[in-house]
């Protein structure tokens, strides 16, 4: 089972639409190339911080967790910094980052999936003129979700009949047998699509 | 787009997304943990031809955009588009659909399936990469291009690995690419 980044809650930001947050994201994501001095970007960081963890009732752990990705990035700005040697520069770079990072996660921890695909499925019907079709990207996303879970059905199935003829440690040989199979299994699924009348979008 | 062509499109998306969801491996010597997606941007390049390994990928990244946790170590949402690595993901779309034209030219040896995922799934997807890295991280170009070279060695053995892959299955399973 796959499950959304989404946090469920009652807070004001999750009651703002969607495409509101996201054009508040790139908002913020304006305002931070705009500037370029480190006391006001850290007073931002620290409000957006106290937004994401109060406001929306997030957490500290959340934080956290929309942080840590970025500890590598932090690190080898700090390795760079060595020769660089301007460490306000490198300041402001490290609290942009965390603010965008931060700003981006808020967005997509309060927005429901569905609210979010919306959006999308807008965009998308934005792009009907170049062959885009709404319909069938919304056919797309859904098929893929309960594809993941198919997929790992067939590595396990692929790996119990390795597993039994003392194939524990091959984990390589796994992929050509789960590949092939993944491949006929869509065979037999767009036949049944096919059979369910679905080749006429073609001709829409 | 035919029926065939949205299954095998969302397949892809979904096995490189389970890909994601494998443990990364660490490789002794290269000094950074090397992770399975990268190698379902390839094998989509390898198999299902350059438009199809392009939209499964587009497909994919739109997935992560709306909230899934698809990549490696379940990162996911719109995060990950404003941090230093969104170049790559960028470059996954553009890289394995590079893939499918070099394969679609070349005759399917191992070798030149492991050249065409040396030219998309590395060149291309590095040349998305760096540049983005750079400039979000405010570095030298040079810099981020070292940086990265850190990921290569990964690169290049599973380049080598999904061309092995792909030819593998082309044999057990002809249809495979058309």
């Amino acid at each position: 089972m796959i499950v959304g980044l989404y946090v469920p809650g009652d807070t004001a930001l999750h009651k703002l639409s969607a495409a509101v947050k996201l054009m508040a994201m790139f908002g913020v994501g304006a305002v931070l190339v705009l500037v370029d001095t480190v006391v006001p970007l850290a007073i931002l960081v620290i409000g957006i911080g106290f937004i994401f963890t109060v406001v929306a009732g997030l957490g500290r752990n959340r934080l956290w967790a929309a942080t840590r990705p970025l500890l590598i990035w932090l690190a080898i700005i700090a390795i760079t910094q060595v020769w660089v040697a301007d460490k306000e520069a490198a300041f402001e770079v490290i609290l942009r980052l965390i603010a965008l990072v931060w700003t981006a996660a808020l967005v997509t921890y309060t927005t429901r999936l569905t609210d979010m695909s919306d959006v999308i499925a807008r965009l998308c019907g934005t792009l009907r003129p170049l062959g885009v079709s709404p319909d069938r990207v919304a056919f797309l996303v859904a098929l893929t979700i309960r594809l993941i879970p198919a997929v790992f059905d067939t590595v396990r199935e692929v790996r119990d009949a390795q597993r039994s003829r003392g194939l524990e440690r091959a984990y390589l040989a796994a992929f050509v047998p789960v590949l092939t199979r993944v491949l006929r299994q869509a065979d037999v699924l767009s036949e049944a699509l096919i059979a369910r009348g679905f080749d006429r979008w073609d001709t829409q | 787009m035919t029926a065939r062509d949205t299954v095998l499109v969302a397949l892809f998306a979904a096995l490189t997304a389970a890909l994601g969801l494998l443990p990364p491996i660490p490789v002794p010597l290269v000094p950074v943990p090397v992770t399975a997606q990268t190698l379902g941007v390839m094998l989509a390049g390898c198999l299902i031809g350059p438009r199809r390994a392009g939209l499964a990928m587009l497909l994919l990244l739109m997935l992560i955009a709306v909230g899934l946790p698809l990549l490696s170590g379940g990162r996911g949402g719109l995060a990950v588009f404003v941090g230093p690595s969104a170049g790559y993901l960028a470059g996954w779309a553009v890289g394995a659909f590079v893939i499918g034209l070099v394969v679609a030219r070349f005759n399917s040896t191992s070798v030149s399936l492991f050249i065409a995922n040396c030219v998309g799934g590395i060149a291309v997807v590095y040349v998305f990469g760096i540049p983005v890295m750079a400039a979000v991280l405010d570095l030298p170009l040079l810099t981020a291009a070292l940086g990265s070279a850190a990921f290569l060695p990964g690169d290049l053995i599973k380049a080598g690995l999904a061309a092995a892959i792909a030819v593998a299955v082309r044999r057990a399973y002809p249809m495979a690419g058309q």
